[in-house]
């Protein structure tokens, strides 16, 4: 019983991320869903590669985290960059897109200062020292 | 026969609707227009709607993208060519898209309706109403004020309703700076971020055919009118006017005729202008120590020490208050590269450094340098042809994890700003960047399509060997084998501004 338990949770995890999908809108990318037959896209950076859809999160009751891979980038150092999304779950309304984490490519050496996300007193923090991101949200 | 039903339903409304015997009663007339309609600052969007480069809304070759629901962007001005609605040309102020700047459409039917206007404080405008009811609320009353007996009524309300809404952007164009041919800009926009179209963009129209001059409108200067006529999928055109100034570099490649006619106009009715490929100062604020030599129409060896000067000041200016050494605060310096510098300066310094940066150990020959600095302005032009009209040189630089050396683990950005012009590798981007101004390139006709390079030791998983090209400078190859870069071009990417520009 746990194990099918188990399975159906797996199952409606995987459901609720297939959710989103990627499209190319002209030579642009966009992330994109339906909510009660109504579309959202939402469009997205990349850096070169093709953007994927890792996985969706909840931040609180209303916030959704979405965290997409959006592509390789560098001349001399190739650094991966994964990305989120973070949209209010009530009102479909795109909050910020932020830097999520960064890894080397095989071959590049760098010390990688990575992203700092963090809750607290009831706000979100995200602060990037590599983009000078600075983003402060309060939850509701 | 649609245009006699038109007529006749339009005869019928004037007659009625604005004369004397039929006028509505006063429970039903409709509230004094105000003297000064409120100009709408910003657009909400609230439902999924497209985002173009130019106020044409068919097809998909002007499309820029999809704005969603809550995307917000301040208006710079407004396009009336178009029967069932307007063109809102926008600058996006929220989101990824932050400095975009693109079309939106806003319709007449408040059912077709997928953007809101804001006003400066942020109450949504309602577009006049012809009456307090609409029609089927109460019909005998609706009947009264249109006169229009027998016409269904959705047919009298969008007659009503679009003659109300023309109304309101007849008056708005008093509020605006009225360019003309029903384009309206916001006042106190400067022309370079709310022109219609790059120079660059319309003369390649003009050579391919696609625009037409239209000297009927020309009325000297040096920026000649152009028409372009769009279709949309319905088989209705309007036709557009865009403006262009003249330059050398365009009139070589331009039809015989249109170029002779230019020629002959400049002639009769241009006055020269007095500083001829002198940046406008107001523009570009307050020159730095040596830097006018920055806003010469051509720049040659002769040149270098008032560049080498002016490259000295630059930095000096980004390392104020930024330490010094090896503890060089890199926010600080980056802040100060947009808050110290005027635009050309920012250019002028975003070439040298980037190039020292990134290729100064391959350096002699100089033409890495010189690609390096080419990839530069490939990437600003896509990004203002992409809508980031204000986007420049220093924006492309640092746009985070692109080039290199300015990843904060990397010495390379602190050496470039800190070295000083006996170092060789300043004296060579200093020397690359006069070359620059006059390099032919070729290899590739894509060469302005060359966004990408990286160094022959790293493998990105954007690489392409389709893409591959090797440039040629005045006529001599780049390296194909040992220490070199490998240059791409049209590897797919988006431009966004970083956070130190505050754009």
């Amino acid at each position: 019983m746990k194990k099918l338990i188990g399975l159906f949770l797996l199952l409606s995890q995987l459901t609720f991320a297939n959710q989103w999908s990627i499209e190319k809108v002209k030579d642009t990318y966009n992330l994109t869903t339906r909510k009660s037959s109504k579309l959202y896209s939402y469009f997205i950076p990349t850096t070169g590669s093709v953007p994927k859809v890792i996985k969706e999160e909840m931040i609180g009751e209303n916030l959704l985290k979405v965290i997409y891979y959006s592509g390789s980038a560098g001349t001399s150092q190739i650094v991966k960059s994964y990305r989120a999304v973070l949209i209010d779950k009530r009102t479909m309304k795109l909050i910020q897109d932020l830097p999520f984490k960064y890894e080397l490519d095989k071959g590049s050496k760098l010390d990688l200062i990575q992203p700092e996300w963090s809750i607290k007193n009831n706000q979100l923090s995200v602060i990037d020292k590599e983009s000078g991101v600075n983003f402060k949200y309060p939850l509701k | 026969m649609r245009k006699v039903i038109l007529f006749t339903l339009i005869s019928l409304l004037s007659f009625s609707v604005f004369s004397e015997s039929s006028a509505p009663t006063e429970s039903v007339r409709p509230k004094p227009r105000p003297e000064r309609v409120t100009v709408p600052k910003k657009i909400r969007v609230t439902q999924v709607t497209t985002f173009r480069d130019t106020s044409f809304f068919g097809g998909q070759s002007n499309l820029l993208g999809i704005l969603n629901a809550g995307d917000e962007a301040e208006v710079l001005s407004v396009n009336t060519n178009h029967s069932e609605g307007v063109g809102f040309q926008v600058r996006i102020t929220t989101g990824p898209r932050k400095g975009q700047i693109g079309w939106v459409y806003y319709a007449k039917n408040p059912n077709s309706q997928k953007i809101e206007l804001l006003d400066k404080e942020d109450n949504v405008i309602e577009m006049p109403k012809p009456l307090s009811l609409l029609p089927g609320e109460d019909e005998e009353r609706w009947a009264q004020y249109s006169g229009m007996q027998g016409v269904p009524l959705n047919v009298q309300r969008d007659i009503i309703m679009g003659k109300e809404f023309n109304q309101y952007f007849d008056d708005l164009a008093k509020e605006m700076v009225n360019l003309g041919d029903g384009q309206m800009n916001q006042r106190g926009i400067p022309q370079h971020i709310s022109r219609l179209m790059s120079d660059k963009q319309i003369w390649n129209e003009v050579s391919t055919g696609d625009m037409e001059i239209d000297l009927d409108r020309y009325r000297g200067g040096n920026y000649f009118p152009f028409t372009k006529t769009y279709t949309d999928e319905n088989g209705y055109s309007t036709k557009a006017t865009y403006w262009a100034k003249a330059s050398d570099e365009f009139l070589s490649n331009i039809p015989e005729n249109i170029r002779t006619a230019i020629r002959s106009n400049q002639l009769e009715g241009c006055e020269p202008s007095k500083e001829e490929g002198v940046p406008n100062p107001e523009e570009l604020g307050e020159w730095n120590t040596g830097c006018h030599v920055l806003g010469y129409a051509t720049l040659g060896d002769q040149h270098f020490d008032m560049l080498s000067t002016c490259l000295d000041s630059l930095k000096a200016k980004v390392l104020e208050g930024a330490g010094s050494g090896n503890s060089i605060n890199r926010d600080t310096a980056f802040r100060n590269m947009y808050s110290k510098l005027n635009s050309k300066e920012q250019e002028f310094l975003a070439m040298t450094i980037t190039s020292f940066g990134e290729a100064g150990i391959l350096a002699p020959p100089l033409e890495e340098m010189v690609m390096v600095m080419k990839v530069l302005q490939n990437r600003k032009e896509y990004a203002q042809n992409k809508g980031y009209r204000d986007a420049n040189e220093l924006d492309a630089a640092l746009q985070s994890w692109q080039f290199s050396m300015y990843n904060s683990g990397d010495p390379n950005w602190k050496r470039a700003i800190r070295s000083n012009n006996s170092n060789p590798h300043t004296v060579n981007s200093i020397k690359s960047y006069i070359l620059f101004q006059n390099t032919t390139f070729s290899g590739s006709s894509k060469i302005d399509e060359v966004y990408h390079y990286h160094t022959e030791y790293v493998n990105p998983d954007w690489k392409d060997n389709n893409k591959k090209v090797n440039p040629v400078l005045n006529g001599r190859s780049l390296k194909t084998s040992g220490r070199r870069h490998i240059f791409y071009r049209n590897i797919p990417w988006s431009f966004r501004h970083n956070n130190w520009s505050g754009k």
